[in-house]
């Protein structure tokens, strides 16, 4: 470059603009520092000669093709498929991931509940297990059962269908004048007593006979020498 | 870089443009694909021409387009107006045009030049081809930063803060980076016989 920028008489700063001099976009206080210069300055005018020479040069049209269209197409056809991706961004549709997480927060639970539920049946199982050990210290009696004066003398045995249910039973029993003394034992046999008058050997055959008749009754015989405390 | 003072030196016409460039740019934010389509031909020559210039090769200008304007499709609403919409583009360009050349690495480059050096011993046109070739190795030789100043300033006819704003750099270092591919590039051109009097 001919232009000395140490050299007193050519304004530093000027010389640094004279590009956008040229090409016409200097700021108008810019613009009219460097045309002063130039009035007084032969290097900067030589330079600017020359740097309009290469602006010139370099605004030659080069023997490119232009064909935007192709390029357009393929930046639209990017824009639909970004569209389109975007979608369902909307309305989010479950990832796979989030799903799995999902997935596995539900089997932790579930496997938490069954644990969970393992521990109480133990305990439950523990606790029936404890309480069948104590000896039952007196008969057991249903709710429909009244209180019943344990008549020495024979008593029935019978086994009803589990299907029945207990007002069947009872009103089974009351049809027969017969109340539970004691039961059902632990194979749901149930020892029963006439309730009045109180149970003879002949009074016993045909309360036996009358349980037979009902289909629901699967076991009725009499128990001549019942021991208390024994269903 | 909103300065209207800097803004002054813009021509009426590039203030115009500027101005209608913003309305395609607020449509596209706003998911316009006709203002896109607009905006896509306006600027595909002038970025191709830059481009192709720049790399060297139609392919990688051609991709360097689509991709820039496709950011701008991305981003158009979150252009809040702070440049213009030329300098915010350009920009966008020149930062693809950038990772594309290093890239390409100096292997390219050479090609690139020994192409252009024999272009030129090939060619027997008239004076103004030749120096336009001598001027095109020539700038092939000079540092990819000063190179770009020079295309930015007095091929696109960018101002001085635009291209500092575009290259991402304080406008006294553009100043000493074209200040100094004028130099070389007066030097290079010095030692291949470049006949200044030949007007383009």
């Amino acid at each position: 470059m001919n232009v000395d920028l140490e050299d007193a008489r050519c304004d530093e700063e000027s010389a640094r603009l004279l590009p956008w001099y040229v090409n016409g976009r200097l700021s108008g206080a810019d613009m009219e520092r460097v045309g002063r210069h130039l009035q007084h300055c032969a290097i900067c005018r030589r330079d600017l000669a020359h740097e309009r020479t290469i602006r010139g040069l370099l605004k030659t049209d080069e023997p490119v093709e232009y064909a935007p269209q192709a390029g357009l197409a393929r930046t639209l056809s990017r824009i639909d498929e970004l569209s389109r991706d975007a979608q369902p961004r909307a309305l989010p549709p479950p990832r796979p991931a989030a799903a799995a997480r999902r997935r596995r927060s539900v089997l932790h639970w579930l496997t938490a509940a069954v644990v969970l539920q393992a521990v109480a049946l133990g305990w439950l199982g523990a606790a029936l297990r404890e309480r069948s050990l104590i000896p039952a210290s007196g008969p057991y009696t249903t709710l429909a059962s009244q209180p019943v004066q344990a008549a020495p003398g024979p008593h029935i045995r019978a086994l009803f269908a589990p299907s029945m249910t207990l007002s069947e039973l009872t009103a089974l029993l009351a049809a027969n004048h017969l109340s539970v003394l004691r039961g059902p034992s632990t194979s749901g046999v149930y020892t029963l007593a006439l309730a009045s008058p109180p149970l003879t050997a002949g009074g016993l055959d045909r309360a036996v006979l009358d349980l037979h008749r009902d289909p629901r009754v699967l076991f009725a015989e009499p128990a001549l020498n019942d021991a208390p405390g024994a269903p | 870089m909103d300065d209207p003072e800097l803004r002054s030196n813009q021509p009426a016409a590039a203030r115009g443009a500027n101005e209608r460039e913003r309305e395609w740019i607020v449509k596209i934010g706003q998911g316009d694909r006709d203002a896109f389509r607009e905006l896509y031909l306006h600027y595909h020559r002038r970025l191709a021409r830059f481009l192709t210039r720049v790399t060297h090769r139609a392919e990688d200008a051609e991709e360097i387009i689509n991709d820039t304007l496709w950011v701008v499709w991305q981003r158009a609403a979150e252009f809040r107006g702070g440049s213009q919409v030329s300098t915010w583009i350009m920009g966008i360009a020149y930062r693809r045009a950038l990772n594309m050349i290093r890239r390409a690495a100096t292997h390219d480059r050479c090609l690139a030049l020994e192409r252009a050096h024999g272009e030129a011993a090939a060619s027997d046109a008239g004076e103004m081809l030749e120096n336009r070739q001598l001027l095109d190795r020539a700038l092939a030789q000079l540092p990819l930063e000063q190179r770009l100043v020079l295309e930015f300033t007095y091929f696109l006819d960018h101002s001085c803060e635009e291209v500092a704003e575009i290259m991402e750099c304080p406008i006294n270092t553009v100043k000493t980076r074209m200040f100094n591919a004028r130099r070389k590039l007066r030097a290079i051109l010095a030692e291949h016989g470049f006949d200044q009097e030949a007007r383009p």
